[in-house]
């Protein structure tokens, strides 16, 4: 083998970790803790009940997805210490994974706030 | 309890009201004021502001919209995941998120009727349900089913057509706010015109779908030198049910799937998670060793050959298709005549290696089996679809307008719902049914209720 090549391999062998740990996951969030406490409990009306099974379940219940998961306070809560501004303009423009509108093509602003304090069980406060 | 700003400044006074709620944003709260909501895709690089974004909840009032708001544009929206400006317009952004779920079938010919707005995420456990499959799915499932019809939407497989090519009858609702049943037998110019119409001849509410019997999919995936692959491609096309390579770039392998139907009952399902961490090295790689070409493919070929893994799955069909796509990108894909596919591959890949160019999310080699629809991507002819991809945080400007001219030298033809720059005079010669299209758009839709900005250059028609 090229004695150049070999010096690359074995850079990449003793860098592979860290190479994998610095290009890391910093696009979505990390998966959320088994041991998750519940959030406080929040009731959505039959209409935001749909929009949620059809639009924010798809990943916010699927653990895989690296979302914060709905009921997953401990997740939710360094999102909602953002506060609610940066909140809902992620929401609306998309961040990282989080696609824009959050895959609801027909949310208003009242309802995405319904919606992110039903999954946080956290109030959102301006 | 909720003021106007009026009422609180009457009240209180400005300085009483500030205090009294916490000053401006609290008053802001109080009032009940709502930001402007940007329309954006997906990938987030589209984007307008609609004048409205309704969503009714059923064909009857679907039809009352269309009739009552005469003068305005309409574009009907599935997911957004149209990479393409086929959804932007100042007008009417209308959802079909409300008109979701299967409707009805028929076991003795394996059809289903589902509502239009239906994600195909959601129909896969349905139809298990009642012992029926989609013969063939595309690689991700996010898009609404009239969406996936509207652009021709396409999983790999040589002996598989798009989704559209699997709809036998759909529901139109026109410009005059008529409801017309469309098939093989009725309307069947309109049918099938409609069955690719990027939206253009009306909002379909409701689409019924030949389907086969429920059945069960192994996945293998491995890397090769890419090479090797696409000098195999006709073996492995012919013996694989579904079959595609995303070669990586920047370096000489590919990542190989083949996906084939299995009577086996043990399920081992797909990894879990999304392609982020992967993606994520692809990245860190081609940032840290751009400018190092040579060490940059070295590196490329060692991890993907030495230290990813690609795990094998067993499952039911529509759960091994699917792929979760956690990393967001703009997409151009073009479709080639199926035999000139390896040889385009070759030349797009090399273009990306000679000239360095900025980007590191592997491109995308499928087959699809050709059909005769008048503006279907595939119509007639059997097409190898290539796809090039840019994170969405990077600018695809530069890099799909040094990759278009390749496609245009093997005769391609974009994909309606992924980035290209084609207009009506370029468009018009790949498609042998394109007048067939524009006489049926014409007279269904004569204002142009249903055409924004985008598809009137699509088209050649003035605004």
């Amino acid at each position: 083998m090229d004695p150049y090549l070999r010096i690359i391999l074995l850079a990449c062998l003793l860098g592979a970790a860290a190479c994998l740990g610095a290009c890391g996951d910093h696009r979505t969030a990390g998966p959320p803790s088994a041991a998750a406490p519940p959030a406080a409990a929040a009731v959505l009306s039959p209409e935001l009940q749909a929009v949620y099974d059809r639009s924010c379940k798809n990943c916010h219940a699927v653990p895989a997805s690296g979302a914060p998961q709905a009921g997953d306070a401990r997740a939710w809560a360094p999102r909602i210490a953002q506060g609610a501004d940066i909140l809902i303009e992620h929401t609306f423009s998309g961040y990282k994974s989080m696609p824009p509108l959050g895959a609801c093509m027909d949310c208003n602003e009242k309802q995405y706030r319904a919606l992110i304090e039903f999954m946080s069980g956290a109030p959102l406060n301006n | 309890m909720q003021f106007s700003r009026r009422e609180l400044i009457g009240t209180f006074g400005l300085a009483g009201a500030l205090s009294a709620f916490g000053g401006l944003p609290g008053l802001l709260r109080a009032a009940d004021r709502e930001r402007i909501v940007v329309w954006r895709n997906w990938s987030g690089g589209q984007s307008c502001i609609p004048a409205d974004r309704p969503a009714p909840a059923n064909e009857e009032e679907l039809a009352a919209l269309i009739r009552s708001s005469a003068g305005r544009v309409i574009r009907p929206v599935g997911s957004g995941h149209s990479f393409s400006p086929l959804v932007p317009t100042e007008g009417t952004i209308v959802s079909l998120a409300k008109m979701s779920g299967l409707i009805s079938h028929d076991n003795a010919n394996l059809q289903a009727e589902f509502w239009a707005g239906t994600p195909v995420s959601q129909m896969g456990r349905p139809l298990k349900e009642i012992g029926q499959a989609l013969p063939n799915m595309a690689d991700i499932d996010y898009q609404t089913l009239a969406g996936a019809i509207a652009t021709s939407t396409h999983g790999t497989g040589a002996k598989y057509g798009s989704y559209s090519s699997q709809v036998v009858g759909l529901r139109l609702v026109t410009a005059a706010g008529e409801i017309l049943d469309c098939d093989a037998h009725g309307h069947p110019e309109i049918f099938n015109a409609a069955r690719v119409s990027l939206g253009a001849l009306g909002i379909v509410s409701r689409v019924r779908l030949q389907n086969r019997n429920a059945f069960r999919l192994r996945s293998k995936n491995w890397v090769q030198d890419t090479e090797e692959l696409l000098e195999d491609m006709p073996r492995l096309i012919r013996e694989n049910d579904h079959f595609e390579i995303n070669s990586l770039l920047h370096s000489d392998v590919s990542v190989a799937t083949a996906l084939n139907e299995t009577q086996e009952t043990k399920t081992k399902p797909k990894e879990g998670g999304g392609d982020a961490d992967k993606v994520n090295m692809l990245e860190g790689v081609h940032t840290r060793y751009r400018n190092s070409p040579r060490i940059q493919a070295t590196l490329l070929n060692f991890i993907a050959r030495h230290l990813v893994s690609f795990p094998d799955a067993v499952d039911d069909s529509y759960k091994v298709f699917a792929n979760v796509r956690d990393v967001r990108f703009n997409e151009m894909e073009y479709e080639v005549p199926a035999e000139a596919g390896p040889a385009c591959l070759r030349e797009v890949l090399k273009k990306i290696r000679d000239q360095n160019l900025n980007s590191f999310i592997p491109t995308e080699f499928r087959y699809v089996k050709g059909d005769d629809i008048p503006l279907s991507m595939f119509q007639g002819r059997d097409t190898c679809a290539i796809s090039v991809h840019q994170y969405y945080d990077l600018d695809y400007h530069n890099f799909f307008a040094q990759i278009e001219p390749i496609f245009w030298k093997y005769d391609g033809r974009p994909h309606w719902g992924k980035l290209h720059t084609l207009n009506a005079r370029l468009l018009a010669p790949l498609y042998p049914k394109w007048k067939d299209f524009l006489a049926v758009r014409e007279a269904l839709d004569p204002g142009g209720r249903f055409l924004n900005a985008h598809l009137r250059s699509v088209f050649g028609l003035r605004g």
